[in-house]
This record gives structure tokens, sequence and C-alpha cells, in this order.
């Protein structure tokens, strides 16, 4: 017997100890495999089978896989075996993983990828001892990827080895990812994942991750710029994925983003701009691409300021992308659109723009509207590339509006309704009505202003454009006549008969004397054809009026630049400013007529509190009030009528009314830009200010003021007396002065030649007569003005040394009594206030005192205690006293309403005076809740603004740290660190003194 | 006193030809009842509103129309302004050589030859001057000459007539109830558009298209009354503008030249007429 025939029998012998099966197949091996191998190779083979066999449960399956592997002539079967045992000395499981590979690969013939994939192998077993699970899936993972009929398994193995490296379960992740990838039916790019991997191996596995779902969502070709992105900027390659996925946006758009990604360095600046991506106008490339240039060039070096530039939070983004895109802003034309108005309607129409966040920077922010008494446009057009079509948007939308007024609509309304309320159906009459209107009105507009024709027609034709049939057939007859009016009919003949009537019916409007009154019969002519065409639809012979008609579900849109028309609404606005006119004339005309004692004019804050009223909008509330007046007072009860309107109650019934016209004043909201140092630039719009006029009132407060502090206040009073009026005025013809006044010095020369008596006031002098002045206070009510003021007089309050409840308890209420009695810094403010105003109105300046605290950005508060044209009386004294500490102090909002106030006075000397107990802060006044530099940096900012409008500014503080930052903050004649508290009213008349005198 | 310096009367204001004037209502009929009984006339209304060539237009009827009258200058017209004194009315001595001379005043003048003598915007007056006319306007009719030491009689055809603009004269600049109550008042306002149409039309030249256009400006522009400006724009403006056109002025470039930069200095409103006359007016 040879040694290889010992080396068989030996080895079955050992492998049946194992498997029978095992062994039955070694021996159907032994009889070819010999032949093939040189006897010491066969021996090494048959021992590393048996060395397999013993190494542990279920050893028997890489024995099998071996075996079976030897049939494959073309293997190195020995290197194999070699590197089989090597692994089992783990576990069975990665040598058998590996033997299928290998077994996969010579079945199909590529054992070229071995060497590879056993180099890897290799080094993640040596990287990771005793992972056995692991390097047995690496080879399983292997083994699918190799089946793929593709070349790809080289950069696999290599990302696998250049991960080896990494922590166990980065591995593990990169295999269960790529086990996935696999599955899926989107091949992989091995290659690339490989690029990632050589970044970072997180961001290899987040695009192993995540890419399959991007692909499946992106063009090839956008995944491929997106991929070319990701490279560069792996550090957010989690979040731009993420934000990518996102995305909703077509393809050219995206490809837009892409392609401006491009340009931006920055990973935490590309993660804005895509985030905010979609609310860019990607239509318009090259205006994208100069913002985006201009923004780096002029935030180069500034990471935070270009962060905020591509998500359009800083005011220079704002702008540039404005005037790049030709958009109008209603904000910046506000007054010129509020003269238009005017002058078109004779009538004072406000104009007011929607919501700023309303605005978007794609589309419209809302249509066009008007309620008779005021029109609301749009926030901001930015329809066409050139600006002036975007104005001509406005300027056609405003003459549209107020030729309702110009055109004799709104004149006559009432019976206009009262007509269309007859129409069995009403909602389509009042449609109908409305369509033939809109299109008199265009028609008429562009005869009477034949400079607007040209972009009337351009908005018509751009309307036209965008218009859809719709589906019912009702509601494509009065689609027809909507496109009537706007010209744009299609061909005749292509027409359905009744929609042929119809249109030249809307069409027989076109003439320049075409009147309301014929809109109205026009529609009513519609509206019995259309009832008619439903009767025949139905199959009556007969219709009996708007019995089958009915209004159909689906209207024509809009046309953005008219908006639509609410009959109802502008009648019930109308009605109810008719009835406070004639209630006005009566009782001014009963005023007079009565004599001195009810003369008193009912001044705005006298009147009545319309409680309940309050909430709900303006016009629902008008409505109500006008169908409750009907109902009540003229149906049910006409006596009412007639008792309200005696003298008393009628000027109740105007208060009431005026009331709900003034309710929307209440809280009026202004937004204002806000200044970061961090980015260089405003944040646009970013901080909401709440103007409340009805402040709690507290009229007992003011009264114990001035009787405590009748002293201070005669003081006070005596200081500002002293002040001298500062308006020089040249006065001419007094006996002396600074010039002569040479007509009169030559009538004296004259006079004196022919022998007369000459006049002697020959001299001008310049006099100061007049002051023009209003001042502004300022007071803070933030929390922490709630602090009391310690009297370092007043006998303190221990806590008893002995241990004893009735002591103790008597200690709390002792306190509880002097925190109760003790003054506050907010009352030292309010006292102050109460002592300036007080003086002030003896002194006849015109002066506004208000408060400002708040939370947030988003809720600045400001309250108006006392306006320049109120006079000091109950009302505004109370409101003075009710002054609460609040909430935060965020100073720049507050800084900014106010100059404006002071501004829009006119007065030649503007002074806004200041007084606070502390930095600014707020709870999102800057990144960084601890730094107070944000804050400063504002309200400096709004200080230096209120400066460039003439206003004068002074700041008053009573924090013994205030030098600190007052000093950093205004010039060292603007602020004033109060020592000693109780000296603030006396300062401030000091202050008011210096800075009007 | 000799008066041996005494002014050429212009051409123009010897009112040989008809102004040109468009009754808008009974107001000729007015002030010749006026003249007849010599009741001092006081026209009440907006600047250039035709006030001025109103009283051309009544003095060219009353004097010269039938050959009435033979005087040189039957109309001395006077724009007050604040510095106007008693003196510049009624006349004062001059400086010859070593030598004073008197000269007679245009009141003067007026209240010695019988002339209309107009005092255009008598507010802006000083005071003296105003107290001045007070004689003239009651019963007595005569002019006191202090510096002369004399009083003049007025001649019977002579008449006062004051103008006055309530529109924009501050409370400080009110006329006087004693000066007031002195004159029969006519009022006057702009003309309605029609109107004002014809009176572009004529005195300008331009197409009567062009002229309603611009009278249409012009009532869309005193809708504006109350913001930054005084008045509206005056009818005397949108006539500029009209000759301005008919000298081949761009209707807009015209309307802005003579009517946006006139009537305000806001630029706001100045934006506003501008969008305005682009809306009237065709781009060229």
């Amino acid at each position: 017997m040879s040694s290889v025939d010992d080396t068989i029998a030996s080895t079955i012998f050992q492998l049946k100890q194992v498997s029978q099966d095992t062994a039955d197949r070694f021996a159907a091996l032994a009889v070819e495999l010999p032949k093939r191998l040189s006897t010491d190779d066969f021996e090494e083979y048959a021992g590393i089978c048996v060395s397999i066999a013993e190494s542990g449960w279920r050893s028997f399956v890489p024995v099998n896989l071996l075996i079976d592997i030897a049939r494959f002539e073309d293997v190195d079967l020995l290197r194999v075996a070699r590197f089989g045992n090597s692994l089992s000395n783990y576990s069975f499981e990665p040598a058998s993983r590996y033997l299928e590979t290998v077994r996969s690969l010579a079945r199909s013939g590529r054992l070229d990828r071995l060497p590879a994939m056993e180099a890897a192998g290799n080094r993640l077993a040596k990287s990771n001892p005793g992972a056995t699970t692991l390097i047995a899936q690496f080879f399983e993972v292997s083994r699918l990827i190799l089946q793929d009929d593709t070349d790809q398994g080289t950069p696999w193995f290599k990302l696998v080895e250049a991960t080896s490296g990494e922590t166990r379960a980065d591995v593990a992740k990169l295999l269960q990812l790529s086990l996935a990838a696999v599955d899926s039916a989107h091949p992989v790019n091995w290659p690339q994942v490989l690029r990632f991997q050589q970044l970072s191996t997180s961001s290899a596995l987040t695009y192993l991750e995540k890419a399959p779902v991007l692909s499946r969502k992106l063009e090839p070709k956008l995944f491929d710029r997106l991929e070319e992105l990701l490279l560069l900027h792996v550090s957010r390659l989690e979040s731009l994925i993420d934000i990518a996925l996102s995305l909703e946006l077509p393809a050219t758009e995206l490809a837009v983003v892409l392609e401006l990604g491009d340009k931006i360095g920055e990973s935490d600046v590309l993660v804005a701009f895509l985030e905010c991506a979609s609310e860019l106008p990607l239509a318009r490339e090259a205006v994208l691409r100069a913002w985006l240039q201009h923004g780096l060039r002029a935030n180069a070096g500034n990471a935070r300021a270009m962060k905020a530039y591509v998500q359009l939070d800083s005011l220079d983004s704002v702008r540039t992308l404005d005037a790049l895109k030709g958009q109008v802003n209603f904000h910046d034309h506000r007054r010129t659109f509020d003269l238009l108005a005017e002058s078109l309607s004779a009538r004072p129409i406000e104009v007011v723009g929607f919501e700023d966040e309303e605005s978007s920077l794609r589309s419209l922010s809302g249509l066009p509207e008007t309620n008779g008494r005021q029109v609301r446009l749009p926030a901001s057009v930015n329809l066409f590339e050139d600006r002036d079509d975007n104005f001509g948007f406005y300027k056609v939308s405003l003459f549209h509006q107020i030729g309702y007024v110009e055109f004799g609509c709104f004149p006559e309304i009432g019976g206009i309704r009262r007509t269309l309320q007859e129409f069995e159906d009403s909602r389509l009459a009042e449609r109908l009505f409305v369509i033939v209107e809109d299109a008199r009105i265009d028609w008429q507009l562009s005869v009477r202003y034949p400079g607007l024709a040209p972009q009337l027609a351009r908005q018509k034709s751009r309307a036209a454009e965008q218009r859809h049939p719709p589906g019912s057939e009702l509601a494509q007859y009065l689609e027809f006549m909507v496109l009537a009016g706007l010209d744009a009919l299609p061909e005749e003949k292509m027409l359905p008969a009744v929609a042929n009537r119809l249109c030249s019916l809307v069409s027989s409007m076109k003439t320049p004397d075409a009147l309301v009154s014929d809109s109205l019969e026009v529609a009513s002519q519609c509206y019995e054809l259309l009832a008619a065409w439903s009767g025949e639809q139905s199959g009556h012979r007969h219709y009996q009026a708007g019995n089958q008609l009915a209004m159909p579900d689906e209207l024509p849109p809009p046309i953005d630049y008219r908006g639509e028309l609410d009959v109802e609404q502008v009648e019930s606005v109308l009605r109810l400013e008719a009835v406070l006119e004639e209630l006005q004339d009566e009782v001014t005309d009963d005023a007079v007529q009565d004599g001195p004692q009810i003369s008193m004019p009912i001044s705005e804050q006298d009147r009545i509190d319309v409680g309940e009223l309050k909430k709900g909008d303006v016009d629902a509330g008008v409505a109500v009030l006008m169908s409750e007046l009907d109902a009540q007072l003229l149906d049910e009860d006409p006596g009412m009528l007639e008792e309200l309107l005696d003298l008393g109650n009628k000027q109740q019934l105007l208060e009431f009314l005026s009331g709900i016209g003034a309710r929307s004043r209440d809280a009026e909201k202004h937004r204002y830009d806000e200044w970061d140092y961090e980015i260089g630039d405003y944040r646009p719009a970013w901080c909401t200010l709440y103007e409340y006029a009805d402040l709690d009132e507290d009229l007992g407060y003011a009264d114990r003021t001035m009787q405590e502090h009748q002293d201070l206040a005669r003081r006070i009073r005596q200081q500002l007396n002293k002040v001298k009026p500062e308006m020089l005025r040249k006065v001419k013809g007094v006996i002396e002065g600074e010039d002569l006044d040479l007509e009169r010095s030559i009538a004296y020369m004259v006079d004196r030649k022919a022998g007369l008596t000459p006049e002697e006031r020959i001299y001008v002098q310049r006099q100061r007569k007049d002051r023009d002045v209003s001042t502004l206070f300022l007071l803070d009510m933030s929390a922490s003005t709630d602090d009391i003021i310690h009297d370092p007089d007043a006998p303190a309050i221990e806590p008893p040394d002995v241990d004893d409840d009735e002591y103790l308890v008597q200690y709390f209420q002792q306190r509880r009594e002097y925190e109760k009695s003790a003054r506050r810094i907010i009352d030292l403010e309010k006292q102050s206030a109460l002592l300036m105003a007080d003086a002030l109105e003896s002194l006849g300046d015109a002066y506004s005192v208000c408060g400002f605290s708040g939370y947030g950005r988003d809720q600045v508060d400001y309250f108006l205690c006392k306006d320049f044209d109120e006079s000091l009386n109950a009302r505004t004294r109370g409101r003075i006293g009710g002054i609460k500490p609040c909430r935060s102090t965020r100073m720049g909002p507050p800084i900014r309403h106010a100059t404006q106030r002071l501004v829009e006075t006119g007065s030649r000397i503007k002074a806004l005076i200041i007084i606070s107990d502390g930095y600014p802060q707020d709870h999102d006044y800057g990144t960084d809740r601890n730094s107070r530099d944000y804050g400063l940096m504002d309200t400096m900012k709004a200080l230096g603004e209120a400066k460039q409008q003439g206003v004068l500014t002074y700041c008053l503080t009573v924090d013994p740290s205030g030098h600190d930052y007052l000093r950093a903050m205004c010039p060292d004649s603007q602020y004033m660190v109060i020592q000693d508290i109780d000296q603030l009213p006396e300062e401030l008349s000091r202050v008011y003194r210096s800075l009007t005198g | 006193m000799e008066n041996d310096v005494s002014l050429e009367p212009v051409p123009g204001y010897t009112l040989e030809e008809e102004p040109y004037y468009l009754p808008l209502a009974d107001e000729v009929e007015l002030f010749e009842a006026a003249y007849q009984q010599r009741l001092p006339v006081l026209l009440k209304g907006p600047t250039g509103c035709g006030k001025t060539r109103f009283v051309e237009f009544m003095a060219h009827r009353l004097y010269r129309k039938n050959g009435q009258s033979t005087i040189r200058q039957p109309l001395q017209t006077v724009a007050c302004h604040e510095d106007l004194s008693a003196t510049d009315l009624v006349g004062r001595y001059l400086l010859k050589g070593e030598e004073t001379v008197w000269q007679d005043g245009p009141l003067t003048q007026a209240v010695k030859e019988g002339a209309i003598c107009y005092l255009d915007e008598i507010v802006e007056a000083r005071k003296d001057s105003t107290v001045l006319i007070h004689s003239l306007t009651d019963h007595r009719r005569i002019l006191p000459i202090e510096k002369l030491g004399a009083i003049m009689e007025a001649h019977p055809d002579f008449l006062l007539v004051i103008s006055y603009n309530p529109g924009y004269q501050n409370v400080l600049k009110d006329l006087k109830p004693s000066t007031r109550q002195r004159f029969v008042a006519i009022e006057f306002d702009y003309p309605h558009q029609e109107e004002e149409a014809r009176i572009i039309e004529h005195e300008s030249g331009v197409d009567s298209v062009r002229a309603s256009q611009l009278a249409l400006l012009g009532q869309k522009v005193r809708n504006l009354k109350t913001h930054g400006f005084d008045e509206g724009v005056s009818t005397r403006l949108l006539v500029y503008a009209g000759q301005l056109m008919v000298q081949g002025v761009a209707e807009r470039r015209a309307c802005e030249t003579a009517v946006s930069m006139a009537v305000s200095d806001d630029n706001d409103v100045q934006r506003t007429v501008a969008e305005l006359a682009d809306a009237i007016f065709p781009p060229s």
C-alpha cells in the first residue's frame, strides 16, 4: 500500500468520526485527485481536510465544500485549503463562507478575483481577531458581489480593506449596507463609495446607506452632479443628502441649485443654501448666479454672514435679489399708491399690503381686493423679469380697484346688491355681474387712461394665457365670459351658440359710455340666457327663472390683477361709513345748537369700549353690526332707533360705531430689521413689534403720585419753565437790532431829505419765538424693573436669631409688608414720567409716553400710554399708572419704532429719552444667550439710525453697572447712570432741558 | 406836486384787446352789477384759477368794449407781498439829484384816474396797507396821503378789487373781518373738466384730445389737496403744459416739467403726479 492509500484510508477514517457523508465524499474524490496532485500536495490537502473537520461544530460543512472545490481543476487547491484552514480556527462559518465563494468563483470561471478577496479577508481577520461572524459575513457578501457579472468586486475589496482598521461596528455596518445594496435593484457605484471612504469612513457609510434612495429620486445626470458636490462637503454629507431628498423641485430647477451650490465653499453655507433653495426664484438662473456671486464677494471670510445671506436673512441679500429680479415691493411704493388712490377716487382710500409673512419670492402673496374703504395689494410682485412690468402690475391692479369707485360701481353698490338679491340664485347673478363689471372697468380704464392701456393689455393677455378650461359646462360659459372681458376669445365659430351670445353681451360693454347700470342689465340678460339654456338642458320647454340653474361648484378662478369683488362686503362697509358720517353730522349739529355743555368733542380715548366686538375681523364685525342695526333697530322696534337717535344716545351710537372702526388699531403690527454684528448686515423684517394702545389703566396710581410728590412736581415745572423757545424768527421794523433793513433805511433817508419826520423802526432783529419740539419717553418694562429699590435709611428687617416659630411668622409678615410698600424701579419710571408729563403740559411741548417689553423677536410689545396729539387726561394718566413689569428688554425694535413715530411728527427738535434698568437682553437676542454683544450692537445701531434721522437720543439707566455698556453704546453726553435713584425725576427734567432747550 | 416821472403804461395793460375768459357761472353779471354801484369786490379762489384774467376781462368789458373810456390804463394790478407797505401803494418821495420828487403809487394813480385797482393776494401785504384801503371802500371813497398831508377823493369810475385765497394762507394771515366786510365776494374755483379743457385748448393751442387729457390730469391731481401741496394744480400750469406740447415737447415730459415738478417738492407727490400723467398720456 502506497503512502497515498494510507493517507486516503486514514483520512476517511478520521472524517468518518465527524460525518459519514463527508467521508464518502472524500472517498469519491480520492479516486481522482491523487492523479492531479503530487503525493506531498495530496497529503497536505487531506491533512487540511482532517484539520478542518476536527475544528469544531458543523465543521463537516467546510470540509464538504473543500472536497467540492477539488473537482475544479483550475483552482489552486492547496492555497485555498490553507486559507480555509486558517479561517476554520475561528469557527466553521468563516471557512464555509469563504469556500462557498471560492466554489462559486470556480464555477463561473472567475478565480482571478480570489487573491483580492483573500487579501481583504486577511486584513479584516487581522484587524478584527475573533470576529467570526464579521469575517463570515464578508465572504458571504463577497460572493454576492462577485456574482454580478461586473468587475466591481475589486473596489469593494479595497473598500473593506480600507475600512477594516475602523471600529468593528463600522465594518459590520459596511457589510450590512453592502448586503442591502447587493440586494437592491440599483447597482452601487463602488469606486464612488471608495472615494468617499478615502475622505471619511462615516461619509462612505452614509453615502452607501442613502445613495440608493437618492439615485431613485434623481435623474442620473443630476445624481452624478450631486455626488461631486457631496464629495466636496463630506463633513455635512448626511444633512446634504437629507435636504436633497426632501427637495421637491423639477429637474431643471434642481440643476440650477446644484450648479449654484458648486460655487459655495463652506459646507455649512451649502447646507443653508439647499435648505432655502425652494424659496428662491429658481426659474431665473442668471439672477441667482449674480445674487450668489455678490454674496460670496461681499461676505468672503465670514461664513456666518454668508449663511444668513443664502438664507435670505440679511438685508443685503434680500435687496440684491429684489433688485436683480426686478421685484417691486409694496412697502417701497406705499405712499405713491396711497396718493394715487386718493387722486383717482377723490376720497381717502387706504392702500395696504398683504402681510410680509404671506409674501413669497416665487408667486403673488395675495390677490388685490377692496372693501370700499381700503385697497389691499400683494406685498411684492415679481411676475415679470422687468421691474417696470412688475410695477405695472401694481398700477393696473390699483387703477382697477379704484375703478370701482371712479366708474360708478361703488356709489351704486346698495342698489346693485338689492337688484342682485332679487335673482333666484343671487350668487350666480353676483358672479355674472362681477365678470361683466370687471370687464367694463378695464375697458373704461383703457379709454380714459390711454397711457395705461398698453400695460393693461399686457396684464390681460398674461392673465388670459394662464387660464384653464373648467370642468362643468356652466363654468365653461362663465369662463368664456371672463375671456371675452380679457379680449382673449377664441374664434367665434369655435364657440357654442349660448357662449357666443354671452360673449357678445359682455363685449357690448366695450363702449366708452357704458355705465354700471348697463353692467347690471347685461348681467341680468346673461342670467336669463343661462337659465333658458339650463331649462333646455333638463328638457323643459318653458323654463322658470332659476329653477334649474344652479351655481357651478367650480367657478372660474379670479384674475390676479383684478382680484375678487365681494359685493356684499363692500356694501356693508360703505353703508356703515354712511351711517357714521350721518351720525357725526347730526351729533355735531345738535351739539352746536344745544350750546357749550355738550359741545365737548368726543376724543378717541373717551370712546366706549366695545368689549365683545374686539375679537374677530373688522369686516365680519361690521357685517354683524349692520345686520343688528337693520334687524333690531329698524324692523323690530322702530321706536328704539328714535330713542337711540336722541342726542345722548346718538353720541353713544357714534362712539360705538367708531369704536368698531378703531378696533383694528388695538394692536398695530410693525416689522423691523435687526442688526446682526456677526454678519455685518441687517436681518430684514426680523422683529415683529405690536403696538398696543389699550393698556390697563390705574388712575389711582397717577393721582397718588401727584399728591405725594407735589413738591417735586413744582420744582420740575419751575425748571422746565426756564426752557427758552428755540426757533429764531426775523423780526423787521424794530427800534434796535442786529441789522439794518435796507428798504426802511432808504425810506428814512428820503424822508429826511424831504423834510419829513422819518420812521425810526429800521432795524431787523432775530428773536426766539417758537418751540417746535416733540419728545418721546420710552420706558423699560422688563421683568427686572420689578426689583425693589432699597432705602438705605430704612431699618433693616433681619431674620430673628432665635429659632422660634412666632418670631419667624412675624419676620415674614414684616418682610411682606415691606415688599408691598417698597418702591420698585418701575414705580420710579412711572412717577418720573407722570411728573414730566405734568410739567410738559404747562410748557406746551408735544410729547409721548411709551413702554416696551416682549419675549423673542416675534413678540416685541410696545405700549402707547400717551400719544403726541393726545392730551394728558384721565385715560392717558391712567395708562401711565397702569404700566407693569413684563418680560425681556429687546431694545432695538422699540427704539426704531419710537424713532419712526418721532420722525412722523415733523418737529424740528425730536428727542427720544430711554429709561431702562439694565443692558438689552432677550432670549433670542443673538445666538449666544450669554453674550451681550448682539443686543448692545443692535441697540447701538438703532440709536445711530435715530441720530441719522435727526432724533436726539438720551439713555438714562438706574443700573449701577450701566457705565460699562452705555459707554460702548452712546457718546458720554448722551447717557447718564443715575446713582441715587430718587434723583430720576429731577435728572429727567434736566436732560429734557439740555436736549430741547 | 408835479408828477414828472410817471411810467409809460405797458401795451398789455392798456387792454386794447379783449382777454380770453370763459365765464363759468354768473360772475360777469355779478361783477357788472357791483361796478354799477361801485361796490368793492373780493375775488376768492385758489391760485391760477383765472381771477386775474377775470379782472382783466372785466376791465376791458367795462372800459374798452364800446369805447366807454379813454383812460390810459384801466386796470392797475398790484401783486401783494409781505413787505408791501402803504408807501408802495400810495406813493413815495424819490431822490432826484439833490432834490426829492413825489411818485404816485398804483393805488393813487387808479384813484386819480378812475381805473380799477386790483390788489392780488391782499392778505400777503403788511397790515398798514390793508387798513389804508378802508376809507376807499366805504361811502367816503377817499384816500389819505399821509406823506403829502393830503386827502384825495376817488374818481367816480374808480373801483377796488382784491383777491384772497382762503386755501393756503395760515390763520395769522387771515383777512380781518373789518376789511373783509367791506367787499362783495365772488367765489371762484377751478373750472369743470370740460370747461377747463376748452380753456386749455384756447390758451395753449393744443388739440382738443390732449386738452381734455390735461384737464383730466388737473382734476385728478386736485384730489390730492391734503398732501404736501397747498392747492391743486392750477389751470395756468395745465396751460403751460399744453404750450410745451405745442412746442413739440413729449406729453409726459411736458407734464413732468409743468405739473409734477411745479406742484410739490414732495418726491412721492411728484412721483404720483408723474404716474398719473403716464397713465393718461399714451407713450410717445
